[in-house]
């Protein structure tokens, strides 16, 4: 589904609804856009297939976590915009409290072994 | 000359031909299209290899429309209309048995083995999404259909030899036409029933649903 320069196509996939659902609790967006600001703040490790997005995002509305609305962009083109829902608000604490707690184990085993 | 509104209409013409024929889903792809094509423009890229470049980032058609198509596998408002289904069903066996224990059956002891039925019943009706879990997923989807479909057909099977060869042990008055323990081999049904709808829901639709296995932790042995 995705390729990745360096993270494996497994952590790329998992991690995919975790990011948009983070990039969109700090507000609305769009599909280009978040593939351009997740490609940005990876220093490019993380690349999604573009079209591949989309279908997850539709998903994520059919699940109720997201919504969407058909706006005008700056240019005048029309637009579909994605928001986080009260239910995408709660899955992101679920979701940061597990990639948390994954965190910390590997923080604490790596500490253990190499200092 | 290249021409981008006419090659975008003709692209447009070529997802639909493979399975993207939805016109909102190709508004959105059209306008990450275009997206795309206007920074590599103003990266210094004609528009003819920008649009190349764009379509080629975009992905193959093909696992796009699987994608989406997974995403179509059951709609909300099919969802819902499921849901509502199934309020119904229990209000109507609510009615219906009540109906039934009040005016069929005569006798305190009848009358209990009735309500218990019923309750059984219930439970299996109101409590079956706890089982689901524990059902096993099944991916393919026609195989996922066929047990699905063999489980309620071996529920009612169960639940006629039930009235073959159980029900004639229990003694029927005169006036009656079924034993008060009749009402069990409706939830024969409902027991196979259940189990068969669960076995035709996919892993996201349970995942939906939150019919998922409850998250154990691993045990963890004291280190040495």
């Amino acid at each position: 589904m995705y390729s990745a320069a360096m993270l494996t196509k497994e952590l790329v996939a998992a991690s995919t609804e975790p990011l948009i659902l983070s990039l969109l609790s700090e507000g609305e967006s769009y599909g280009y856009a978040l593939i351009q600001e997740v490609k940005r703040l990876s220093g490019d490790k993380i690349e999604w297939t573009d079209g591949m997005l989309y279908p997850v995002l539709h998903r994520m509305e059919d699940e109720g976590w997201i919504q969407s609305r058909w706006g005008q962009a700056e240019n005048g083109r029309k637009r579909k915009y994605y928001f986080l829902k009260q239910g995408g608000k709660k899955a992101l604490k679920e979701q940061r409290d597990q990639w948390v707690t994954v965190s910390k184990v590997f923080k604490r085993l790596w500490k253990e072994q190499y200092v | 000359m290249f021409n981008l509104e006419q090659t975008i209409k003709d692209w447009r013409r070529q997802m639909a031909t493979e399975g993207i024929k939805t016109r909102k889903v190709l508004d959105e792809l059209e306008s990450h299209l275009r997206d795309e094509i206007e920074r590599q423009t103003k990266s210094g890229a004609s528009v003819q290899s920008a649009f190349g470049m764009a379509l080629e980032n975009l992905g193959n058609i093909k696992s796009l429309e699987n994608e989406f198509r997974k995403t179509r596998e059951t709609s909300p408002a099919v969802e819902r209309l499921l849901i509502g289904t199934c309020g119904v069903f229990i209000g109507f066996i609510v009615f219906l048995s009540s109906v039934t224990i009040l005016l069929c059956f005569y006798s305190w002891e009848e009358r209990a083995m009735a309500c218990a039925a019923v309750v059984a019943i219930l439970i299996v009706a109101l409590g079956w999404s706890s089982v689901v879990p524990f059902l096993p997923v099944i991916a393919n989807s026609s195989l996922r259909w066929g047990a699905g479909l063999l489980c309620v057909a071996i529920g009612f099977i169960v639940s006629n030899l039930f009235c073959a060869f159980v029900l004639p042990h229990f003694e029927v008055s005169p006036d009656h036409q079924l034993p008060a323990v009749g009402l069990w081999a409706v939830f024969l049904i409902a027991v196979f029933a259940c189990a068969g709808v669960g076995l035709v829901l996919t892993k996201r639709q349970r995942k939906m649903w939150g019919m998922t296995k409850p998250l154990v932790a691993p045990s963890t042995s004291p280190k040495s």
